[in-house]
């Protein structure tokens, strides 16, 4: 896979922030209501790939998954870079990234780029997104209460 | 603009852009921040049906998907803390085309979600069974369809201007799936 950082081990963890109200990307049985896990609309990558941040780097600078949330109605994800090399997608460290809101908080020692979406086919690229957005290896670190 | 409707629902309007002024939700920390570069104008769709007597009241589901719609629309620039588009009126013109061909009173709601193209993507989940319709910015479709044993039934882009193909097979899902999930919620 072009554009994978090899020196990140497989069984080092992504955390991926995920708004759980106001806009939402997680997704609910239409007939239980419960919430299913994140919309494949989460996965959707930007102009450069889908923004993630490394567990390791994240614990090395003594920060905890809410750190990597925007707003306190952000739910948090675990997956293992593992679980995104299956599916023939990348990993790639992209530290201080400029085009965020607060590029100086300290979580961005950590940001990293699920790479290798962009340029699939839109039904390739759909594909992958289902398939980190579905993965059995993706789990919740942190889920917000409903506001009030 | 005309709606591509294949059931007795006329006369929908256009969306529109008002130039009322826009609340920017605050009273969450950190909630959908207002950015810099916010739009000055609040954006909406209103949709309306002629009957022959004149406006008539729209049905719960148009109801729905028109308010779900606009809780996007108010979404600014950035709304991912990135470079995410706001909601663009391609995706909205093709939302409303494909949801409106696709539903009927007795659909179960759709999920709305935004995509960082500006564009939206609709969504029904029951039991394992999933339909997920991506719109992109330019409002370009593309759906799939899958059963509970992960049997992908739709995996194309939808054309609206047929109910044949991709755009029948989704229907005739959709319609499955909210005649089972009432068997079990009778709230729908």
């Amino acid at each position: 896979m072009e554009d994978d950082d090899s020196t990140i081990p497989d069984d080092e963890l992504l955390l991926r922030w995920v708004p759980a109200f106001s806009p939402t990307h997680l997704v609910r049985d239409s007939a239980t209501n419960e919430v299913i896990g994140p919309s494949s609309a989460a996965f959707a990558p930007d102009t450069d790939g889908a923004s993630v941040y490394l567990d390791s780097l994240v614990q090395a600078r003594n920060l905890t998954p809410v750190d990597v949330t925007h707003a306190v109605t952000d739910s948090v994800w675990t997956l293992p870079v593992e679980q995104v090399r299956a599916l023939n997608l990348g990993v790639r460290r992209d530290p201080w990234p400029q085009d965020v809101d607060d590029p100086e908080h300290p979580r961005y020692a950590a940001h990293a780029l699920i790479t290798g979406l962009i340029g699939l086919s839109k039904k390739q690229r759909i594909r992958a997104q289902k398939g980190l957005a579905n993965s059995a290896s993706l789990k919740c670190v942190l889920m917000p209460s409903e506001p009030n | 603009m005309t709606l591509l409707v294949d059931r007795p629902v006329t006369g929908l309007t256009t969306p529109y852009v008002s130039n009322a002024s826009l609340d920017w939700p605050t009273g969450l920390s950190g909630a959908a921040p207002k950015p810099k570069d916010a739009p000055s104008t609040s954006r909406a769709i209103k949709l309306a049906i002629m009957g022959p007597a004149g406006y008539v009241s729209l049905p719960a589901h148009i109801r729905d998907l028109e308010e779900k719609i606009n809780r996007l629309l108010v979404l600014p620039e950035g709304w991912n803390h990135r470079g995410a588009k706001p909601i663009t009126e391609a995706a909205v013109e093709s939302t409303l085309q494909v949801l409106l061909a696709l539903m009927n009173p007795k659909s179960l709601p759709v999920q709305l979600f935004p995509l960082p193209d500006g564009g939206i993507q609709a969504e029904w989940h029951v039991a394992g069974n999933s339909i997920e319709i991506e719109i992109d910015g330019n409002g370009e479709t593309f759906a799939t369809v899958e059963d509970s044993d992960d049997v992908v039934i739709v995996e194309d882009e939808l054309d609206v201007t047929s109910l044949k193909g991709a755009m029948k097979d989704t229907r005739r899902f959709l319609s499955r799936m909210s005649r089972s999930a009432r068997l079990h919620n009778a709230s729908f």
